[in-house]
């Protein structure tokens, strides 16, 4: 057992300095070639296609989107706000109902006979 | 700071298309290398590279000079490199919602095979177990293990790219190492 801890420890050692002696890898040739090639086609892409551009297109897919959440948001409020505007109204109109009738009471009767 | 650094600088902040030109020739083996370490795969790295050096010729305006044109040139790389393989782990976490499923699968087999070129032929195995281990270890540790162990830079050089004191890239270094060994040991036992 403790032979085979042994060989583990060491073939953990042996791979913690499995970067020693390491060489440089090799770029592939002719970066700055290729890196100004790039350059340039970046700078031909914002400027032919301006405001069409794939960045330009992605600002404006989220600004649509957080235009239509916003709209959402207010359109959602605005039906639960009259929702509860409405119910207060159809319980304000029993409450008038059951303690106002429209009916006229004994008292009312009276009165518009006693002040012709 | 040595004086030609001074120099490229200045050059570069005047807009001069030869020290950029210097400036790529001078800097490249130091950035692919790095970017390499990181990511793990030659054409990426190359990519990445060209990344790399067009942010620093953007933002050479940006540059105090607090600190070397290599530190800064580092920091940059390393930024670089962490946000390509953030951006790589969201494709992949998405990759079933873009369609992009099966190139993140050809990716991961690509990764798992990766050599590094420079590594010598009888250490070829070792390196690459030791590569899938360095990419569980927590980000910072990563990082101060890739750049002391393949690029070579030494505790304080990591501490100004890091932006860290030595004594807490000496810690790094330290659980890194750990928490390789414990990795490894799980590794080689199962």
């Amino acid at each position: 057992m403790k032979k085979k801890d042994k060989q583990i420890d060491e073939l953990v050692d042996q791979t913690l300095q499995a970067f020693d002696g390491i060489e440089r890898a090799k770029p592939k040739p002719f970066l700055y070639t290729r890196l100004k090639g790039r350059m340039e086609s970046q700078k031909d892409s914002v400027s032919r296609h301006g405001i069409l551009s794939p960045v330009f297109q992605r600002i404006t897919v989220v600004l649509v989107l957080l235009v239509l959440v916003v709209n959402i948001f207010t359109t959602t409020q605005l039906i639960n706000q009259s929702t509860t505007e409405n119910s207060l109204k159809v319980e304000e109109q029993e409450f008038m109902e059951e303690y106002y009738p429209s009916t006229p009471t004994l008292y009312s009767i009276n009165q518009t006979t006693v002040n012709p | 700071m040595n004086r030609s650094d001074q120099m490229l600088i200045r050059e570069l902040k005047d807009g001069e298309e030869e020290a950029f030109k210097e400036l790529v020739e001078k800097y490249q083996d130091k950035v692919y290398n790095t970017c390499l370490g990181f990511v793990k795969n030659t054409e990426d790295a190359d990519d990445l590279s060209q990344e790399v050096f067009i942010e620093i010729y953007r933002s050479i305006n940006k540059f105090r000079e607090e600190s070397s044109l290599s530190t800064w040139i580092y920091r940059i790389t390393v930024n670089k490199s962490l946000e390509l393989l953030r951006r790589m782990k969201r494709k992949k976490r998405f990759g079933f919602l873009t369609g992009s499923g099966e190139e993140s699968v050809k990716r991961e087999t690509r990764d798992l095979d990766f050599n590094h070129p420079g590594v010598l032929a009888e250490n070829r195995e070792k390196a690459e177990i030791l590569f899938k281990a360095i990419d569980k270890l927590p980000e910072k540790q990563r990082i101060a293990f890739t750049l002391n162990k393949l690029e070579d830079l030494n505790y304080e050089q990591i501490a100004e790219v890091m932006g860290k004191s030595i004594s807490s890239v000496e810690s790094l270094l330290h659980r890194a190492r750990t928490n390789l060994k414990k990795m490894l040991y799980n590794y080689y036992s199962s």
